[in-house]
């Protein structure tokens, strides 16, 4: 297997984009990245697009060829919408990845989209909901926060965390996106508002919940052998891992997503390294709970010692194992289908060191997609090179 | 629309036994395609819970909605809504018990704790 290197990225910024369709989203956030990596776009042989429900909210399918098009790829180049709920797009990358790892490419596009803004949240919810098993759950009136409120009482039954301690979570990441541009929220919360404000699904709260938003995030990815032709800085992908959890709540294993311990663990075996190499991390906090089983789910902590690890600062920008220096989709939002390359985009960040919160010296990133109720997660493991 | 209903129908494997939820199509543990439906006694512990507030379209109407994660005596678990009484409250670890089958699935009770536990 070859390696593989990310020479270029491009990303909308994550929000309320009134006026940009899904076409024009995606187009700007892939442009950015082809022009970012200096690579002439009739070079590009494969494009892989993460999308999760741009049919059911905005009308658009075939969504890969459709930008092709605009983006004038070449009429060869092969050109795929790939959907894993909110992990669409961090799987999209890893297709890219590991066709070139396998020698079929040596250039591919992969990119994420959604277009949320348009919709009620009634509309979303109930779109978002298409990423459970209809025979068994979907019919139940559960939701995917509703998943999340059942994670949370489960993991503070078992190990004690506290609702503090989830809240936690949301006013660290909150404090971070002041300084990105590219979030949706750029105010900071107090632990008083978010333990004040209302109840979404018990024991979440609205601060306790990331917000919807449009954006597009993209790359380009070619041999790591030849990515100094296009850049001085190509940042290689040293290891990942794409790992099945389960299709219903009721399935959990424990308040834990076990497709995000397998994907870890394929990531940290491919990579040769452990846990506590990892200088940052973009982890999947679209609730605060969620932030707490990710961090556990991936080896930085015990199980159980999330909580506490947000509490004694472990995770902050200036900690020992920062999580989400760039707010992560508690304050950039999550454009669902966008999502796992918009995590992908700020590491890289990180990794040239020019972050709007650098985390000093970074060598090493993860970055984290889930998608489902805990069905399917990517992990990547990044090294500037 | 409801219907009063004390069981669980589960699809048991004719090949190796293995109780699934119904519906079943693939036994998960022998690939078996061959099921007997069978009930078994809707008595079980909440094994999670919330309340959702924000709600599909489709459910629009019936917020807020108990709802949990119930864990039967055999292991089995399932996604059911929870009627609760006034003043009550849902916790992992609580006896509850299946009343009814409705559209959205299951619907559970809690069974008063002896001794006046809570």
């Amino acid at each position: 297997m070859r390696s593989v290197s990310i020479i270029g990225v491009g990303s909308t910024t994550f929000g309320l984009l009134e006026g940009k369709s899904i076409k024009a989203l995606a187009s700007s956030a892939c442009n950015g990245a082809i022009l970012n990596a200096g690579i002439d776009r009739k070079q590009i042989q494969a494009f892989y697009l993460g999308n999760y429900i741009g049919g059911i909210l905005v009308g658009q399918e075939t969504l890969a060829p459709v930008v092709a098009c605009e983006l004038g790829l070449e009429k060869t180049t092969a050109c795929t919408k790939v959907e894993g709920a909110c992990c669409s797009s961090g799987i999209a990358l890893r297709q890219g990845h590991l066709l070139i790892a396998a020698g079929v490419y040596d250039f591919v596009l992969v990119g994420g989209v959604e277009k949320m803004s348009s919709a009620s949240t009634a509309k979303n919810t109930e779109a978002l909901a298409a990423g459970m098993d209809k025979d068994m759950e979907g019919y139940t009136g559960l939701t995917f926060p509703g998943f999340f409120g059942l994670m949370a009482h489960r993991h503070m039954y078992e190990y004690g965390t506290t609702i503090e301690q989830m809240a936690l979570v949301s006013v660290k990441n909150r404090a971070n996106g002041v300084r990105n541009p590219r979030a949706r929220f750029r105010k900071a919360v107090a632990l008083d508002e978010v333990l004040g404000s209302r109840m979404v699904t018990d024991p979440l709260k609205l601060y306790d919940c990331c917000p919807i938003a449009d954006g597009a995030a993209a790359a380009v990815l070619c041999p790591t052998e030849i990515a100094r032709t296009f850049t001085d800085a190509p940042i290689e992908i040293i290891g990942s891992g794409h790992g099945l959890g389960q299709s219903t709540s009721y399935s959990m294993d424990g308040p834990s997503c076990t497709c995000t311990v397998y994907a870890a663990r394929e990531a940290f075996r491919t990579a040769g390294i452990t846990p506590s190499d990892v200088d940052v991390a973009e982890v999947h906090d679209c609730f605060s709970i969620a932030e707490i089983v990710d961090s556990e789910d991936l080896g930085f902590f015990e199980p159980g010692k999330g909580g506490p690890a947000v509490q004694e600062g472990l995770t902050r920008v200036d900690g020992p194992i920062p999580i989400n220096p760039s707010g992560g989709l508690l304050s950039k939002g999550h454009p669902v289908g966008a999502t796992g390359l918009g995590q992908i985009y700020e590491v890289v960040r990180q990794l040239h060191g020019e972050h709007e919160n650098q985390v000093k010296d970074a060598q090493i990133g993860l970055a984290m997609n889930l998608g489902a109720s805990g069905l399917v997660s990517t992990v990547t493991l990044l090294k500037r090179s | 629309m409801e219907v009063l209903q004390e069981n669980i129908q589960v699809d048991k494997c004719i090949d190796c036994s293995r109780q699934s939820l119904a519906p079943a199509y693939v036994c998960a543990n022998c690939g078996g395609e061959r099921f007997v439906a069978e009930q078994v006694q809707g008595m079980g512990k909440i094994y999670s819970h919330t309340t959702i507030r924000i709600a599909p379209e489709a459910f629009a109407r019936e917020v807020p909605y108990p709802m949990a994660i119930v864990e039967l005596p055999s292991g089995l678990r399932l996604t059911a809504r929870v009627r609760l009484e006034e003043g009550q409250q849902m916790a992992v670890g609580r006896r509850v018990r299946c009343v009814g089958l409705h559209p959205s699935g299951y619907w559970f009770q809690m069974v008063p704790e002896e001794n006046g536990k809570h």
